[in-house]
């Protein structure tokens, strides 16, 4: 049996290092690609009115602005608006 | 147990009258449903697209294929053809290609995948609607995230109107597709992916087929009848693909993002006629039938081969 044969399956299935990093690096760009639209509805959903239409974009929401849209979502849970 | 479980003989048409009975029993609700939900509407369209219909939807005499010629003659409709081709190509094809990719390394052993599967599905999960107001918020041109991230990566200069651009509208409406459609491709893939026999992987090995020609030679050949039920399942939903033209640009600015589902609804429920609109659908039922079955036929031929 060949040297090669004897290696674990998955390294088998994967190929050489070079092109295992370089296809974790796409994947990773894939990835955020289809995560970071998320992140943008997150940090929209607990920024306030003013931060939500500031440039650069806001991406952390401030303190003050988290607690707003904790208010907010207990307002419109009580139907008070 | 096990003669329990199953039955030697054959379960409906050896149990007589009343089992065969029994079995209808079941069937005519589904069937009911089929009927009334599926078939009646399909019957009616096309009843619909051979008459004059005013717009309350009531039918006013035969009009044979006058519906069909008239949108035929129409130009906008050959441009919403042509559009809803090039949509439908460009999404399917970079669905896939990407969706394969995702489901190649999900395939994979590492840590963290389960995780990152479920990330996956946030796009899938999420209504569609919620998403492409999503993106309609990142792609404004006064505050929105999309400038501003490519601005940052070097990709952009100024502030684009995205959707209000006759350049830049499809192609970002294309990418959304796209963003929608990679994660239940993925999946469909890699449940194709996880049932490649391991043992053919060992015998690549003894021949030294690794990586990429791994992959090309042996994965994707295997993987064809799996690709073939996505392609066609994508290919179906993305022709058929009404809620982001209509919720980012509703066929504008200048018609340039309308496609057949547009245009039809547009015929349909503004311009209210309603028997050529009936006509358009009838098209795209055609070309998405003879669609289905050439595409069918070739790939069961292939792979008989």
């Amino acid at each position: 049996m060949s040297r090669r044969s004897e290696l674990p399956l998955d390294r088998i299935i994967r190929g050489s290092s070079v092109g295992r990093i370089m296809t974790r690096i796409a994947f990773a760009v894939v990835m955020l690609i289809i995560i970071a639209p998320f992140f943008v509805m997150l940090t929209t959903a607990l920024e306030n009115n003013r931060a939500i239409s500031e440039l650069p974009p806001v991406w952390w929401p401030h303190h003050n602005a988290m607690d707003f849209s904790v208010i907010s979502v207990r307002d419109g849970l009580r139907g008070e608006t | 147990m096990q003669s329990r479980l199953f039955p030697s003989r054959s379960p409906v048409g050896a149990r007589g009258p009343r089992g065969r009975l029994t079995g209808i029993g079941f069937v005519i609700p589904a069937a009911v449903l089929s009927l009334v939900f599926l078939c009646y509407p399909i019957l009616d369209t096309f009843w619909l697209s051979l008459h004059k219909v005013n717009e309350f939807g009531a039918t006013q005499g035969f009009a044979g294929l006058g519906n069909f010629t008239a949108v035929l003659r129409d130009p906008a409709f050959r441009a919403s053809l042509l559009r809803s081709a090039m949509w439908t190509v460009v999404v399917v094809v970079v669905t896939t290609a990407l969706g394969m990719f995702v489901a190649a390394v999900l395939n994979q052993p590492w840590r963290g995948r389960a995780f990152v599967r479920a990330l996956l599905l946030l796009p899938w999960a999420s209504s569609l609607v919620v998403t492409t107001l999503l993106w309609e918020w990142m792609a404004n041109a006064n505050y929105g995230a999309l400038d501003h991230l490519l601005r940052q990566v070097g990709l952009g200069g100024g502030t684009t109107a995205w959707l209000g651009s006759a350049t830049y509208a499809l192609p970002l409406m294309m990418w959304i597709a796209i963003w929608v459609s990679v994660p239940p491709t993925a999946l469909i893939l890699l449940a194709g992916l996880q049932g490649v026999d391991t043992e053919i992987y060992e015998a690549a090995a003894l021949d030294k087929v690794r990586g990429a020609r791994l992959f090309f030679d042996i994965t994707l050949p295997l993987l064809r009848p799996v690709v073939t039920v996505s392609v066609l399942l994508n290919v179906i939903f993305v022709f058929n693909s009404f809620p982001i033209i209509w919720i980012l640009t509703q066929g504008g600015p200048v018609g340039t993002t309308n496609t057949l589902p547009t245009y039809m609804y547009n015929l349909g429920f503004e311009l209210y006629e309603m028997g050529e609109a009936a006509a358009v659908a009838v098209i795209m039922f055609i070309i998405l039938l003879i669609f289905s079955i050439i595409y069918t036929r070739l790939s069961w031929k292939n792979l008989a081969r």
